[in-house]
């Protein structure tokens, strides 16, 4: 029989059982290659397209935005909720006033005479003759109705004082404070 | 029956249990295959996590004609062959000319060496030369084969065997003198 050759027979010799424990990572991998999870879409890496989105940021984000949306309705909510609304129609004789202005005064004297009427607001009356005023705050007011000027009920009627009075002194006020108010004007006609 | 054939039938229905065990009975071994065709841990690793993946997948081929541990070493050189393929040059044919190395080397410098220098020595040679040594001297192929194996010519894998050898000498005799420098 043919000698072995002595590099051939020390390997042989040595590797025939040879055996070495691999690391725990192979396994690992293995395992995970032949179950593999199914992947967990992350919805708002999906909708942005950013693979790394940081979704718990983001609900702190949208956490934070919804506490100061509610502290600025809240704030809306309370900074008008004394506020009222004045509303009623205007009269020209019998039939209502189709078009003119609504003016509202505000005063700030205990009694006559007013010396400290303001310009508070002002409103368009509509074709049925109404008019509205909302979110006035508590006071003490006058309100003044004027027909359109070019309008044919102008050069009958004369502009007038709630509740039909030709003249701020003689008008009744409207005391507002804890409802709203309806109050109607009638014109006074000039032929009175 | 097969003594392997419940184990068999419980990897081939996904039991990760079943595979767990069919691993670790079979690793060690493979390791120290894939630690002779890798050029280091990193690649042995890689090759066992690869041949592992194939032969679970390929489990239903196994005919239960021979031993489990017999195909499941066949696969894990294929795949280490298929892997070393990739970075491999076969090809270059080294005429033999020379054997005056393998005349002169003194057997004493092989009994005192290590496995783990020996293995060093193994992962040092070129893929080509490391593949068709390991074929032909520790699998115990014959040229023919590994020529058939590889895709290459029967001279190439002789040339390649007998270059492989030339260089493990080579680097037996280095040491040899580093041990003898070390003990003066």
């Amino acid at each position: 029989m043919e000698d072995q050759d002595p590099i051939e027979k020390k390997f042989r010799s040595t590797f025939s059982d040879f055996k070495k424990d691999p690391p725990a990572s192979v396994w690992e991998n293995l395992e995970r290659e032949l179950h593999p999870q199914p992947k967990t879409v992350n919805f708002w890496a999906r909708m942005t397209g950013d693979p790394v989105f940081q979704e718990r940021q983001l609900k702190r984000y949208l956490a934070v935005a919804g506490v100061a949306i509610f502290l600025f309705l809240a704030v809306v909510y309370f900074a008008t909720s004394d506020r009222h609304t004045v509303r009623g129609q205007a009269y020209a004789g019998e039939a209502r006033l189709c078009r003119g202005t609504a003016v509202l005064f505000r005063i700030e004297d205990k009694g006559k005479p007013w010396d400290s009427v303001t310009h508070y607001r002002s409103a368009m009356i509509d074709d049925n003759g109404n008019y509205k005023f909302s979110g006035i705050e508590p006071g003490i007011y006058l309100l003044r109705i004027a027909p359109e000027s070019s309008s044919e009920i102008a050069k009958k009627y004369l502009p007038s004082w709630f509740d039909e009075h030709e003249s701020p002194d003689s008008s009744h006020v409207i005391i507002l404070n804890a409802e709203d108010i309806h109050a109607d004007v009638h014109l006074i006609n000039k032929g009175e | 029956m097969h003594p392997d054939h419940d184990l068999i039938s419980r990897c081939l229905n996904h039991e990760r249990a079943s595979e767990k065990i069919f691993y670790e009975k079979f690793a060690p071994v493979m390791y120290g295959i894939c630690l002779r065709y890798a050029i280091d841990e990193t690649e042995a690793q890689e090759i066992l996590q690869i041949g592992f993946i194939y032969v679970f997948c390929n489990l239903h081929q196994f005919r239960f004609d021979g031993t489990l541990d017999g195909w499941v070493k066949k696969t894990i050189i294929h795949t280490a062959l298929n892997f070393c393929k990739k970075n491999a040059k076969f090809r270059q044919d080294i005429s033999i000319n020379d054997m005056d190395d393998v005349a002169t080397f003194s057997e004493d410098a092989l009994s005192i060496i290590s496995v783990k220098e020996l293995l060093a020595i193994l992962q040092d040679l070129a893929v080509g030369y490391r593949v068709v040594f390991n074929l032909a001297e520790i699998e115990g192929f014959g040229h023919k084969e590994i020529a058939a194996m590889l895709g290459i010519a029967e001279g190439t894998s002789k040339s390649q065997l007998c270059r492989a050898k030339r260089l493990i000498i080579k680097r037996l005799k280095e040491m040899e003198t580093e041990r003898l420098k070390k003990t003066e």
